[in-house]
């Protein structure tokens, strides 16, 4: 197909009312990211014949939803952050968080972009007095996630890597919106979890990354 | 198709196009995908020394392929399409990823009146962005409609 003369100038007179306001710094884009695999990970936990839940640490059906920018403690008041409470029947009830800390084995905090952890742990931290991060192996999901991010090299899949050796969730997942072909070999060759191209327009990767939720929540219900 | 030469053309206009509405990230890490190359892997004939363990025996060299990692530059049609695809996942992604959450948590709080992002320090703002997004869904849209027909172009 040739390229229509008139095609720029009707990107350009479309482009700046589509882009949020708030996308100017690359860290902004990561948090809006951040927040739609959270809803993904709602959806999955849906799909599995779950009951989803959004609460803020005030309110039953918070009407502004707040999502974490940077990493924090289940604890912090600092804003009434909005979380997810999932249940199955018959199985320990769960929460989905974005943004949180968490202890790793050898005693150190990790951030967890997003995770699903036990809620009687997340009550725990909620309820304790100073800072108390969750730990790991109440975790049954994480999702480390990366929006376009020009260090996206292969550092990324070895900085997961690294935290996969000290945080031993059962289901840890390195989420991309691109391909990205070193990160994805080395994960591969480690057997980790991980998927590419994940943004609403790519249909067949998002549902793959869907029904990968789906198999966490399936295997946790099977476990307990 | 576009020819080379028009695609450094198209890829200089996108570029200012982007910088224009504050996307210099964006435009920084499609210039370091760029550098970095494209990587392929090339069989490459090497010979190895096999030292026998008879003395007096000379050591003897083997030919074979060996397979190496290399890095090639992209074509400008290629830069091209990594500047559309990185456009698109900011300009069309990002806001569909928005209102799909929005979408989400409102199926569970009827009274949603929007998603907000607050750091998480004392007295953080809250930046809300849904209502926003809702505005601009047809726009979203169309630019996406806009940025397929140019890849289809390249």
């Amino acid at each position: 197909m040739p390229l229509r003369p008139a095609l720029l100038s009707d990107i350009q007179s479309v482009l700046g009312s589509a882009l949020p306001t708030a996308l100017t710094t690359s860290s902004a884009a990561s948090e809006l990211y951040e927040a739609y695999l959270f809803a993904l990970v709602c959806q999955a936990a849906t799909g599995e014949g779950g009951t989803v839940n959004f609460r803020s640490r005030g309110l039953s059906n918070p009407s502004i939803f707040i999502f974490r920018t940077s990493p924090g403690y289940i604890s912090s008041t600092n804003s009434d952050y909005g979380y997810a409470r999932i249940s199955f029947q018959n199985k320990p009830a769960l929460e989905a968080h974005v943004g949180v800390r968490i202890t790793g084995a050898s005693q150190v905090l990790h951030e967890c972009d997003i995770c699903v952890l036990f809620q009687d742990e997340a009550d725990l931290c909620r309820n304790s007095v100073g800072n108390l991060a969750p730990r790991a192996a109440k975790v049954i999901i994480s999702v480390e996630a990366k929006f376009y991010d020009n260090s996206l090299g292969l550092g990324l899949g070895r900085g997961f890597l690294g935290f996969t050796m000290d945080v031993h969730v059962d289901k840890a997942f390195f989420v991309v919106n691109r391909t990205s072909g070193s990160i994805e070999k080395l994960l591969s060759h480690r057997k980790k979890l991980w998927e590419h191209n994940i943004q609403p327009q790519n249909a067949v990767d998002v549902n793959r990354l869907k029904f990968a939720f789906q198999t966490a929540f399936k295997d946790f219900n099977a476990k307990y | 198709m576009l020819e080379e030469q028009e695609a450094v053309g198209v890829f200089s206009e996108l570029s200012r196009l982007a910088l224009s509405h504050g996307l210099n990230w964006l435009i920084t890490d499609v210039q370091g995908q760029i550098a970095l190359g494209k990587q392929a892997t090339q069989d490459i004939e090497v010979k190895d020394v096999i030292v026998s363990v008879d003395f007096g025996t000379s050591p003897q060299r083997r030919a074979h392929k060996a397979s190496f990692v290399v890095t090639q530059p992209f074509t400008e049609r290629e830069k091209l399409l990594l500047l559309i695809e990185a456009l698109e996942a900011a300009s069309v992604g990002l806001p569909l990823g928005i209102l799909n959450t929005y979408e989400t948590i409102r199926a569970g709080v009827h009274d949603l009146k929007g998603v907000g992002f607050a750091a998480d320090v004392v007295r953080a703002e809250v930046l809300s962005v849904t209502l926003e997004a809702l505005r601009t869904k047809e726009s979203v849209l169309r630019l996406e409609a806009l940025l397929r027909e140019l890849k289809d172009s390249v």
